[in-house]
């Protein structure tokens, strides 16, 4: 254990694929432990989702970072022999096959459980491993559409969108982490056994993420609209976006806006009053928006205390000097990219340094060698097993 | 510490508002820890954010389940002994100030780890403790449209829009979750306290990290036509998210809808012929989905192996079988509602039961007596203190 990185020591035999439960191994990567990615032969399928660089792509690069990656046919006479012996010192298992599959691999939580009674073991899936739906493959966009966030997402236009940033299996990777580390903490005080069987659905963190509105929704007519002049307008240039809760908030936009009128007019007080009347807001605040451009609309709420945001786009995001003085990112190079991949840093972990363990992100059993060789495998073993096609590593 | 609640025995000192401190304050309590929730005279914000049932709002509610309240003027003058004999027993501490209000408050990270130098010291801010942005408020909305999320999330219209789930919000909540676990860890084995600096613009860039990498190659991000024709349609009475994948997709899909003349088309093989003719395509499906309802086409779809998925509104989600059989949410009574609330389980964490303290969201003030009296204060000086105005309890 080390102060920085306090899962120093902590092992972790990770068999899922894709993001959510690769990218919350990734973070206990980032903490310290010691992370076995074990992959089938033609790498996790995160390798193919997004844009090809190498054998990376941006979903299997930042999911894969910092861990060693062994690449096994996991149907292979070897493979149980090694997978066991990998699992029997393990503190946590992760896996994220269709429920059901990971028993027919013969790696099932009964099993690996009875050989490490303290195996943390988190299976992770679309709609969990029980009710009609378990069996049902789901990938973010489809919980994206089955817990109602979608219809939430509705465009001005109405139209229901998916939301293009992966939140759902985002979120199911951190309420994993959620899950695990507390479980971690648990053991340490258990002479033996402290193994516990977690079932993270991407289901229930998309239901634990839309919380709020769903708890809105359950009991009143949810909105989809801000009170105005809550929101985004388009301005001469670009977009703005502004955020009004208290009245005296209101109170200050209508005398920017030369809309001083407003303020004697007691049925626009509260977000309800505005939201009661939000036709007539709209038609008076939404031309005078169109006059200026954005950045002069910044100035003016900025100046007067009103929160209050320009759109920008992820990439000059990524040049604003907020982000270089918190130093949110690390860059990180790659054969086959132009420019380095700009990787952000999360809190409470040392940063991201290129050519460190913790800031390379291997290719399909990078590591096999390594892993083999350290569970007692000699060179003629491996090689032998290499030759047959057992295990691999990508080469270009 | 006990086997079902890990965090058993730890102590949180949470003077955060809003949702991204207190509800991962509400996991950890969740968890075991023992949460003491210090909210001003009036009570946390979020108290006034959204609809109103007495004390308490969607946000507040959820936010902090299972924590125990005291409300107490932070600028009285018995303040500084009681917050003092709190932080120096405590494991956690959570502030959500704009940076450097908390100093001037005199509970900076500073002299608190001076005089509790095991503590484990969570700052939480808009853009974090430095940079030209330190001193900006900034909720979830300003960080969605500072990040780039927001212009990544535009309506068919080609509007950005807000996403109403609090991503930005949950996502720090998450994330500090995960940096305040492995440091809790790191403690029991000695290491001393640590000050960690939140923010909701970094969890903004760690949540969007697979669209920021792209970016972070392709500068602005185009409309995404990766496989095509592929989104969300209008059907005869709602909506229907439908993927093609390949040709073979796009074969079903010309057979289903009887377009053979789409199907013999030679320019439309592989998803770079179907993208250049993206519009026509997105039309001819939605022109052709009008015909039937959701339920309809999901079936066929569903027969003919094409992924689609129905968009539920969140009263359908809640009332599916899946989320039913999965126990996925608790009813907790509120009083001021005819219905109880649903409350997402959270994954890891025994079932939010409204018969225990967990499944419990104080009212502003409520365990005042009982806090102070564990501090070793009698009844009249508490009495005293509420006769003064120094604390209160929320009463209707």
């Amino acid at each position: 254990m080390s102060f920085d990185r306090p899962y120093e020591g902590v092992k972790v035999v990770d068999l899922s694929q894709g993001i959510a439960g690769p990218y919350c191994a990734m973070l206990l990567a980032q903490h310290g432990a010691d992370v076995v990615k074990v992959e089938p032969l033609q790498g996790d399928w995160a390798r193919i989702l997004g844009t090809p660089i190498s054998d990376h792509t941006e979903f299997s690069f930042i999911g894969s970072l910092g861990k060693r990656s062994l690449a096994i046919d996991l149907k292979s006479a070897e493979a149980p022999a090694i997978i066991d012996a990998l699992v029997a010192d393990a503190d946590i298992f992760l896996e994220g096959f269709r429920p059901g599959v990971i028993d027919r691999l013969g790696f099932g939580h009964e099993r690996l459980m009875a050989m490490n009674p303290g195996l943390i073991y988190a299976s992770i899936s679309g709609f969990g491993q029980t009710g009609p739906l378990r069996d049902k493959p789901a990938m973010d966009p489809v919980l994206q559409a089955f817990t109602g966030f979608m219809l939430d997402n509705a465009g001005n236009d109405g139209i229901p969108h998916r939301s293009n940033t992966i939140l759902v299996d985002m979120n199911t990777a951190l309420f994993a982490f959620q899950a695990i580390a507390p479980a971690l903490h648990a053991k340490r005080d258990m002479r033996e056994g402290g193994g516990r069987f977690i079932d993270v659905s991407l289901m229930r963190a998309a239901a634990n993420l839309s919380g709020i509105r769903i708890t809105t929704a359950a009991h009143r007519e949810i909105s989809s609209a801000g009170a105005p002049p809550s929101g985004i307008h388009r301005t001469a240039e670009g977009w703005i976006q502004l955020a009004i809760v208290k009245d005296v908030d209101f109170h200050a936009v209508c005398d920017l806006l030369g809309q001083a009128d407003l303020k004697s007019d007691d049925r626009l007080l509260g977000l309800h009053g505005r939201n009661e009347h939000a036709e007539m807001l709209w038609q008076r605040f939404r031309p005078i928006f169109l006059t200026k451009p954005a950045v002069y609309w910044r100035e003016m709420f900025t100046e007067a205390g009103l929160q209050n945001e320009m759109l920008q786009e992820f990439h000059q995001f990524l040049e604003h000097p907020q982000v270089a003085a918190t130093e949110l990112f690390s860059y990180l190079e790659l054969a086959g990219l132009e420019k380095p991949w700009a990787i952000p840093n999360p809190p409470g972990i040392p940063k991201i340094e290129a050519d460190t363990p913790t800031g390379t992100s291997p290719v399909t059993g990078q590591h096999t060698d390594e892993v083999l060789g350290q569970l007692g495998y000699d060179g003629a073993a491996i090689a032998d097993m290499r030759d047959r096609g057992v295990v691999t590593t990508w080469t270009r | 510490m006990s086997f079902e609640r890990p965090y058993e025995g730890i102590k949180v000192l949470d003077m955060s508002q809003g949702i991204a401190g207190p509800y991962c304050a509400m996991l950890l309590a969740q968890h075991g820890a023992e949460v003491v929730k210090v909210e001003p005279l009036q009570g946390d914000w979020a108290r006034g954010l959204g609809l109103s049932n007495g004390n308490h709002t969607e946000y507040s509610f959820i936010a902090n389940f299972g924590k125990r309240s005291l409300a107490i003027d932070l600028k009285s003058d018995e303040a500084p002994g009681i917050i003092d004999a709190l932080a120096a027993e405590a494991d956690v501490f959570f502030e959500g100030f704009r940076p450097g209000v908390i100093d001037r408050l005199g509970y900076g990270h500073e002299r608190l780890m001076a005089l509790n130098p095991g503590l484990i010291y969570v700052s939480i801010s808009g853009f974090g403790q430095t940079g030209p942005l330190r001193g900006k408020p900034a909720m979830d909305p300003v960080l969605q449209a500072f990040s780039g999320y927001m212009l990544d999330n535009k309506g068919e219209d080609g509007i950005p829009h807000r996403t109403h789930t609090v991503i930005n919000d949950m996502a720090t909540a998450l994330y500090t979750f995960q940096a305040v676990t492995p440091a809790l860890y790191g403690k029991r084995d000695g290491s001393k306290g640590r000050f960690l600096d939140i923010s909701l613009m970094r969890s903004a860039a760690n949540l969007s990290v697979i669209r920021v990498m792209t970016a972070s190659q392709e500068g602005e991000l185009q409309r995404n036509l990766r496989t095509t024709p592929s989104g969300i349609f209008k059907t005869a009475d709602g909506w229907l998210q439908l993927v093609t994948l390949q040709d073979k997709d796009f074969g079903i899909l010309c057979d289903l809808l009887g377009r053979d003349d789409w199907k013999t088309d030679e320019s439309l093989r592989g998803n770079e012929g179907r993208r250049a003719q993206a519009d026509m395509l997105l039309d001819g499906v939605a022109e052709a989905l009008l015909s039937k309802s959701a339920a309809q086409w999901r079936e066929i779809f569903t027969e003919a192996g094409l992924q689609n998925e129905v968009l539920q509104s969140f009263n359908e989600f809640l009332a599916h079988p899946q989320v039913i059989e999965t126990e996925l949410f608790s009813y907790i009574p509120l009083d001021g509602l005819e219905q109880p609330l649903p409350m997402p389980n959270p994954p890891g964490i025994p079932k939010i039961d409204p018969d225990t303290h967990y499944g419990v969201s104080p009212v502003t003030g409520q365990h005042n007596d009982e806090v102070l009296a564990q501090l070793g204060h009698d009844t009249d000086f508490i009495a005293d203190l509420r006769q003064r105005g120094v604390i209160t309890t929320w009463t209707g």
